[in-house]
């Protein structure tokens, strides 16, 4: 199978008015979602059909979405929450899809609740997308009430699916899960600890799914055509199509939706190249968490979960921040640090004390004064946060530290020993 | 299937419960593991990191807190990842931890201390800025170092699983997380306290002993609350001879690892400025110092007189002390001696048993499917004993609420009836008689039980109340128990202090308080009471008093002599002075030795009593015969269940309340802390807004309470679920000393 750029979540793009329920109908939109409520098939068959797909999670992590879905006990009372908090810096997929192909969701959602036994999904949409995403998705999610496809006994089948959307406060770390659950209780925004997992206990303790917008705007199109084309796309271990979000320094920034397994140098070139006709150094190839690679590493590399695993990083979210010669890697560190201190929402020890000491001991650096002992709290305290805490937050905070030392410790030693960065001085 | 599964603890085979928490199993099988956020008590938060352990096959270290056993696993609490961990959490709860320990209370007793020496760098990496974190004022009990918190939340983790209130809460984030409450106030729960013991750290102190000790030079004592009937178990701290400070001791049965704020505080009393530490007589308008052999003397020689004096005892009296009251005062042929300070009703004493029971093992409670309270504000009148109901009550048991009015409970109730006190007979005796829907959820329970609270046992018809309460009971299979005020309430009946009965509930002729204040006899002995709060109708008492010949108080505080009615005063041991015992609500009889020394000048109330009935001629009985004598049945028959007819006014506004948390006895009025609690020194008269209406009062913001030709302005306080016939007013307070009767007949007027 082969597939182009931008063929299914971003499938109405080209179109006008990508957003609408014509559009997206035009382009074969809510045909899976028609059939299933006309003939009803068992729960399991849909779940084994996403199986069958080989999706995996385009959240991060990369967990398999059909065996999530599996988890789903009958239960009486069961959830289907849709992550939209999309947080992590350098990703900015899920915002064009609530803004350009809401539907797409809307109908995963909808397969997802009839597939989970859920009785109502949640889409929780982070509070910066309150403006253009949040209003394009609740004007799709009326018109799709409107015209029957979703609600009570639609259209007589006899299924009952009700979707809703919230909007967060603005912290990173309502993109994880549990916490994610916790605030659309209503709560403060802290992270569960696991277990129990939400398919035990989720949204009011009942058993919830828990998945990524672009990983349920993907199932209506898993479903829409022959059973097990989307295992053709891609890699064997990494099926299917992946929006990857490159920013940084290229010359044409924006997302691409691309079979996965698609060479990292031939996304730079559908992003115009390292701009300004200058060199790339480094590339952090799945959202500002996971570690970076050096440019000369990453343009050997596939874009799938496991060359960049291989290889030392993660696929993660897909946002591919491209850093060219002029980068200076402990700023950039720095910056990144800034974020994760200030995002930590403080109940871990190592978390809420060690991001902040990370941060503070770059920001010295940068400020010119670092001395040699700083070098060894970069170096020992990462470790000490990494793995030690009740999500992944402390992880998130550590990898970069630990990436950027590993393959630039020559930038940080030039910053201690002469107070200034190596590449303003080349 | 197995009911127990076998891990490897350090090597060594453990036997665990299926799913029990990993720190459980290892503190049981004795292998230390670090922690900080975990409490027995409360639940798994996971956040501190301390207790993280290597279970083989995990990559990452696992939290042994939150982490359930499985058969077959393999846990390494000292392998290199596991101290590695431990280690890590440890560096960074160091790096913004103040070094203040030389002045920080919790020096020498604190978790952080003592585990950082095991899992502490000796010299701290951190060299960037310090954190420093402002402090909330929690109020007078609870001190606040927030710079030391460490983050733990047990203190947020009480006040919501076990206070009931969600007082304190974590702000903000990341390093700027801080503990504090919602909106800015003082704690105001009854169990504030146990954050200061919860608190690993020193962020979180005990107020009134700040900056007075350190811990190392603090003597522990043993000793028993002293304020309620739940006898619960706690240890004085002693400096010096001093008592510093006081801290719960863990009971399991009683009051687990709790203490309510009353019990932990009021040794503060001990040093108030009004202590009594030389015998005093009146000499015109004067306190006069007297030697105690003196005083003893003259003490004698009022008791010898041919007119008899009547006494009054207060329940917080030690067994032996009520034993030894009741010996002196009988033998010099007094027909009244009452600890029952605040009854109205000494009708039918042929019904009651022995002694008031509850009814039930406190530690029993969780079984019980229902629990009926009538005319009690647990909160108030037993803290602890209203913590054990609240977990029964989440557990499952349903709690029924009947009142004056809809009082603050800190859990959910099955059912509340908020009831004007001349409908508590009716509604006993449609209860009994399966009018009610509660009656036949009554009969249809396995276990239930019918509590009657102060407000009943001081009700005009107590003695009604209690027949009706007990038909009831016997219809519907339901177990009844009683709650009066006092540490030894149980203890004094036993005693014999109380007019119908001797030792053991031997039958005796006796004239009931409520008679001898209507023909006082020409002379009194007061033990442990202030007449002007501990007494069901203060004025009558103090008119009584003011006409009486001699009035000889044994008591631990000298009142002003304006405002004592005594002619000579005796100073006996107070708060943690005293040894003896106390029987709680229960029946079980608790030892307890003085904790801390008596000030000079100051004697053992029961040595003075004895030292009297030998100055009498009368021979006191050993101390061991002493016990027997009350642990024997002298009850001779079954309970006489008494009829006859109310005597609550069939009209006016009427007047009802307990004392409230901080009014309960002598020494808590002058525990100088808890005074200053806002439960303390707000005082507020409670009525349906139609009784206010009523009376022009609508819109005002206070007014004046008049009974029998006395008034004292207070509060109003708008209640739109009180009943229209009556307005609640706590008792106990010298502010209302003026005024008449408990349960009197009222009016509100203009201030």
């Amino acid at each position: 199978m082969i597939l182009h750029r931008n063929e299914l979540c971003f499938a109405t793009l080209d179109s006008e008015k990508p957003w609408s329920l014509a559009t997206y109908e035009a382009h074969g939109g809510y045909r899976a979602w028609r059939r299933l409520l006309a003939e009803r098939p068992e729960r399991r068959d849909i779940v084994e059909a996403v199986k069958q797909s080989g999706l995996r999670g385009r959240g991060g992590a990369g967990f398999p979405t059909g065996l999530k879905w599996s988890f789903m006990p009958d239960a009486e009372e069961s959830y289907l929450v849709c992550n939209a908090d999309e947080s992590e810096p350098g990703t900015c997929k899920d915002r064009d899809i609530l803004r350009f192909n809401p539907h797409a969701l809307i109908e995963g959602m909808a397969i997802a609740c009839y597939a989970t036994g859920a009785r109502a999904g949640y889409a929780y949409l982070r509070e910066e997308f309150s403006d253009e995403p949040h209003r394009r998705f609740q004007d799709a999610l009326r018109e799709a009430y409107e015209c029957r496809l979703l609600g009570e006994d639609i259209q007589g089948s006899g299924v009952t699916v009700r979707l809703y959307d919230t909007l967060g406060a603005g912290a990173y770390i309502c993109g994880e899960e549990t916490a994610l659950l916790e605030s659309l209780e209503g709560k403060k925004g802290l992270p569960r600890f696991k277990p129990p997992f939400p398919a035990n206990y989720g949204l009011w303790g009942k058993p919830t799914t828990v998945n990524n917008v672009e990983s349920l705007a993907l199932v209506p199109a898993i479903l829409r055509r022959e059973p097990g084309w989307f295992a053709d796309v891609g890699t064997a271990k990494s099926p299917g199509t992946k929006c990857f979000s490159v920013s940084g320094h290229v010359a044409r920034p924006g997302n691409h939706e691309l079979p996965l397994g698609t060479p990292f140098a031939e996304l730079l070139d559908l992003c115009g190249g390292v701009w300004q006709g200058r060199r790339l150094k480094a590339v952090i190839p799945g959202g500002s968490s996971v570690p970076v690679l050096p440019g000369e590493v990453m343009l050997q590399l596939d874009m799938d979960f496991e060359s960049l695993a291989e290889a030392g990083s993660l696929l993660g979210s897909g946002a591919v921040i491209v850093m060219d010669e002029t980068t200076d890697m402990v700023r950039a560190l720095q910056r990144i640090s800034r974020f994760y201190f200030h995002e930590s929402c403080g109940q871990c020890t190592p978390c809420r004390e060690g991001t902040g000491w990370l941060y503070r001991v770059l920001t010295r650096i940068v400020e010119g004064q670092g001395d040699a002992r700083d070098l060894e709290i970069l170096e020992t305290v990462p470790d000490r946060i990494d793995g030690h805490t009740i999500c992944a937050l402390g992880a998130a905070a550590a990898w970069p530290v630990q990436s950027f030392l590993r393959h630039y410790r020559s930038e940080f030693e030039h910053y201690i020993r002469h107070g200034k960065s190596p590449v303003e001085a080349a | 299937m197995s009911k127990t599964v076998t891990i490897t603890l350090d090597g060594r085979p453990v036997e665990a419960a299926p799913g029990e928490m990993l720190i459980a199993v290892a503190d049981r099988a004795g292998v230390p593991i670090p922690r900080f956020c975990y409490h027995p008590k409360l639940s798994v938060a996971a956040n501190c990191r301390m207790c993280l352990v290597e279970v083989a096959g995990a990559r990452a270290p696992a939290p042994a807190c939150a982490t359930p056993v499985a058969d077959g696993m393999e846990v390494l609490t000292r392998s290199e990842l596991a101290r590695e961990a431990q280690r890590g959490t440890m560096e960074f709860l160091l790096i913004n931890h103040p070094l203040d320990c030389p002045v920080c209370d919790q020096g020498g007793e604190c978790e952080l201390q003592d585990l950082a020496l095991g899992y502490g760098a000796g010299v701290s990496r951190y060299a960037e800025a310090r954190r420093a974190v402002p402090d909330p004022d929690l109020g007078p009990l609870v001190s606040t170092d927030m710079t030391r918190c460490i983050h733990c939340t047990r203190c947020v983790r009480f006040t919501e699983e076990i206070a009931g209130e969600q007082e304190l809460g974590a702000f903000g984030r990341g390093e700027f997380l801080k503990i504090g409450t919602y909106i800015r106030h003082a704690m105001q729960s009854e169990l504030s306290g146990c954050v200061i013991d919860l608190c690993p750290v020193g962020a979180l102190n005990a107020r009134p002993s700040r900056m007075q000790a350190r811990a190392w030079e603090l003597e522990s004592r043993p000793g028993l609350g002293e304020h309620d009937g739940t006898g619960s178990h706690l240890a004085r701290h002693v400096l010096r001879g001093q008592q510093v400070r006081c801290v719960p001791r863990a009971e399991e049965s009683l009051n687990e690892g709790w203490l309510s704020d009353r019990d932990r505080f009021s040794y503060q009393a001990a040093a108030h400025p009004d202590r009594l530490t030389q015998p005093l007589a009146r000499h015109g308008g004067r306190w006069v110092p007297l030697d105690w052999g003196e005083a003893l003397e003259r003490a004698a020689a009022v008791l010898g007189r041919p007119a008899a004096p009547a006494g009054l005892i207060h329940p917080s009296a030690t067994l032996e002390e009520c034993f030894r009251f009741q010996e002196l005062l009988r033998g010099c042929g007094a027909r009244t001696v009452e600890h029952r300070l605040r009854a109205l009703d000494f009708r039918g004493g042929a019904q009651y048993p022995r002694q008031p029971e509850l009814g039930c093992a406190i530690r029993k409670l969780g079984k019980y499917d229902h629990v009926v309270v009538l005319g009690s504000f647990l909160r108030h009148d037993q803290p602890i004993l209203n913590h054990r109901l609240r977990q029964a009550a989440l557990g499952g048991t349903r709690v029924h609420a009947v009142g004056p009015c809809a009082f603050d409970w800190n859990f959910e109730l099955a059912g509340e009836s908020v009831l004007s006190p001349r409908e508590w007979l009716a509604w006993l005796e449609d209860l009994g008689q399966g009018r009610l829907p509660l009656s036949r959820e009554l009969q249809a329970a396995k276990r239930s039980l019918l509590w009657l609270g102060p407000l009943a046992l001081n009700h005009p018809d107590a003695s009604l109340l209690y027949a009706a309460a007990q038909r009831a009971c016997t219809t519907l299979g339901a177990r009844l128990g009683t709650l009066p005020e006092g540490a030894n309430a149980a203890g004094a009946w036993l005693a014999g202090c109380v007019a119908h009965r001797g030792p053991g509930g031997a039958p005796m002729v006796g004239l009931n308080l409520a008679a001898a204040l209507e023909e006082p006899p020409e002379a009194w002995v007061l033990y442990g009471l202030d007449p002007e709060c501990d007494a069901a109708d203060p004025a009558q008492l103090g008119r009584v008093l003011e006409r009486a010949g001699d009035v000889v108080g044994l008591q631990a505080f000298a009142p002003p002599p304006d405002r004592s009615p005594c002619s000579l005063l005796l100073p006996i041991a107070t708060v943690g002075e005293r040894g003896g015992h106390f029987v709680n609500l229960e029946g079980r009889w608790q030892r307890m030795a003085p904790a801390a020394p008596r000030p000079d000048g100051v004697r053992d109330g029961a040595e003075v009593l004895a030292e009297l009935a030998r100055m009498a001629g009368l021979a006191p009985t050993p101390d061991a015969a002493l016990l027997e004598q009350c642990r024997k049945s002298g009850v001779a028959s079954a309970p006489v269940p008494f009829a006859g007819r109310s005597r609550l006014p069939a009209d006016g506004l009427l007047r009802v309340g307990s004392p409230s948390l901080y009014q309960q006895d002598a020494v808590v009025r002058r525990a100088h802390a808890l005074q200053q609690t806002e439960l303390a020194r707000h005082l507020a008269l409670r009525a349906h807004p139609a009784t206010l209406g009523a009376r022009g009062l609508a819109e005002a913001a206070e007014a004046r309470l008049v009974q029998d030709g006395a008034g004292v302005v207070l509060p109003l306080q708008p209640d739109p679920r009180m009943p229209t016939d009556c307005v609640y007013v706590p008792t106990g307070d010298a502010r209302l000393a003026a005024l008449g009767p408990a349960f009197g007949v009222v009016e509100l007027d203009h201030v």
